[in-house]
């Protein structure tokens, strides 16, 4: 996968959690694995089909997703990680997808590619979980933010 | 002379799968794509007897990948073998020429006959 | 949810299964619904949909089954579900379960549906959840330990 299928999936990140107010959004390196290891207690994860195939994992740790969710809800506090709070993360997931893929991924896909849709989001609990979301390789990037860090990890198959 | 096989598919276990059977029944695997683009590479290189050709795999799929071989030699022996069959892969591959399509999971028997149609 | 949607992929799993790595599945009842989260046995493989519907598939198995399978499949032993062979193995027969699922719901109710990747993993404690799409879950025996096959369907 090449580095610029990376930046649209960064800019969409920031794009939405600015407009929930979440500040000094820093962009790490990126690392290539196959198996990607995680211990930040929350996973988002859902898929890309049609001609743009993958899978898309956003994690976080809970103070992270709590302050995430609070900040979609307003600044209302949120003290657990709830239904209600489960489905703004995975609204969250859904968003910034969605965004990556409208706005500039589509251009870089030009041609042929232009027929994809997004899967469902699963939620994920649990710490120290090994995983595999792409037969080839999964690029992960750290974001820090100020509510916490943010891991990106992408599994495109182009 | 030994017949040589291409197999390509993005799932290592299945290429294990498939390199035992073809040993046992005395085929020689002539290498190892995991994805189209490596299948056209692999396939002018080698020049196999028979390909081996999932459908869902990066970069290249193998619709995509059996259409170019197809294209560049037509007699080319194209296998197709992959986790999905409906009717509209079906019909495509079909379109392709494709000669055998069989639907995963596999055992020897379905293997080795489906060659045996072909080569 | 219609439970007529989970038919073809619990007949795939014990199809699978048994082909593939010798285990004979039994169903333990009927398909329910499920809640929005299911706690992992081991190891869990979600695979996720999209055409005329959207929805996942997900298998969860006992950490035993999953290193059962390996071992059958590849004829090598594993110590840990997280060992990149297991989690291959989930892996590659979750998508070959879908793939035979999918195909008949396509050819019985022209959905046009395409799968993404499989995801797999393995951890402690895991929850897996689905915001807001209704699931329809069976549980199932085999000699080594249980599975869980659960599905879940949204409108588009």
């Amino acid at each position: 996968m090449e580095d610029k299928y990376i930046s649209p999936f960064l800019e969409a990140l920031k794009n939405v959690i600015s407009q929930f107010g979440v500040t000094d959004i820093r962009f790490g390196k990126p690392e290539r694995k196959e198996t990607m290891h995680v211990d930040t207690d929350i996973t988002a994860v859902l898929g890309l089909v049609g001609n743009l195939r993958g899978n898309v994992a956003y994690s976080m740790s809970s103070e992270t997703a709590k302050k995430t969710v609070s900040a979609m809800m307003y600044g209302m506090p949120v003290e657990e990680i709830d239904s209600i709070a489960r489905s703004a993360i995975g609204e969250m997931a859904n968003m910034i997808t969605g965004n990556a893929i409208s706005s500039s991924l589509s251009l870089l896909l030009s041609g042929e590619k232009t027929t994809f849709d997004i899967t469902p989001p699963s939620i994920i609990f649990g710490k120290d979980i090994y995983f595999i979301i792409s037969s080839i390789e999964t690029v992960s990037v750290p974001v820090d933010t100020s509510i916490g860090r943010i891991e990106v990890n992408i599994g495109l198959e182009i | 002379m030994i017949k040589r096989i291409l197999l390509v598919d993005d799932s290592p276990l299945i290429h294990n799968l498939l390199r035992k059977t073809l040993e046992k029944h005395g085929y020689e695997v002539a290498g190892d794509a995991m994805n189209g683009k490596e299948a056209l590479e692999l396939f002018a290189q080698l020049s196999p007897d028979l390909v081996f050709m999932d459908i869902t795999m990066p970069i290249v799929d193998g619709l995509e990948a059996a259409k170019a071989i197809k294209s560049q030699q037509p007699t080319a022996k194209i296998i197709m073998l992959s986790a999905m069959g409906d009717e509209e892969i079906m019909s495509q591959a079909k379109a392709l020429g494709i000669d055998i399509f069989l639907q995963k999971p596999f055992d020897d028997y379905k293997i080795i006959s489906a060659i045996a149609k072909v080569i | 949810m219609d439970m007529r949607m989970t038919v073809p992929f619990v007949e795939a799993l014990q199809d699978i299964f048994k082909q593939m790595a010798m285990i004979e599945v039994q169903t333990d009842g009927d398909p329910f619904n499920d809640n929005e989260e299911v706690h992992s046995y081991g190891v869990s493989s979600i695979i996720t949909f999209a055409g005329k519907i959207k929805g996942r598939f997900l298998i969860d198995l006992d950490t035993q089954v999953a290193l059962q399978a390996a071992k059958n499949i590849t004829g090598s032993s594993y110590d840990s579900p997280k060992e990149q062979m297991v989690l291959a193995v989930v892996s590659e027969m979750n998508n070959i379960i879908s793939g035979n699922a999918i195909t008949k719901l396509n050819n019985e109710y022209g959905l046009s549906l395409r799968l993404a990747p499989p995801i797999v993993f393995a951890g402690t404690d895991v929850v897996i959840s689905i915001p807001k799409v209704a699931s329809a879950s069976v549980t199932c025996t085999t000699a080594c330990g249980k599975l869980k096959a659960s599905v879940a369907i949204s409108k588009a």
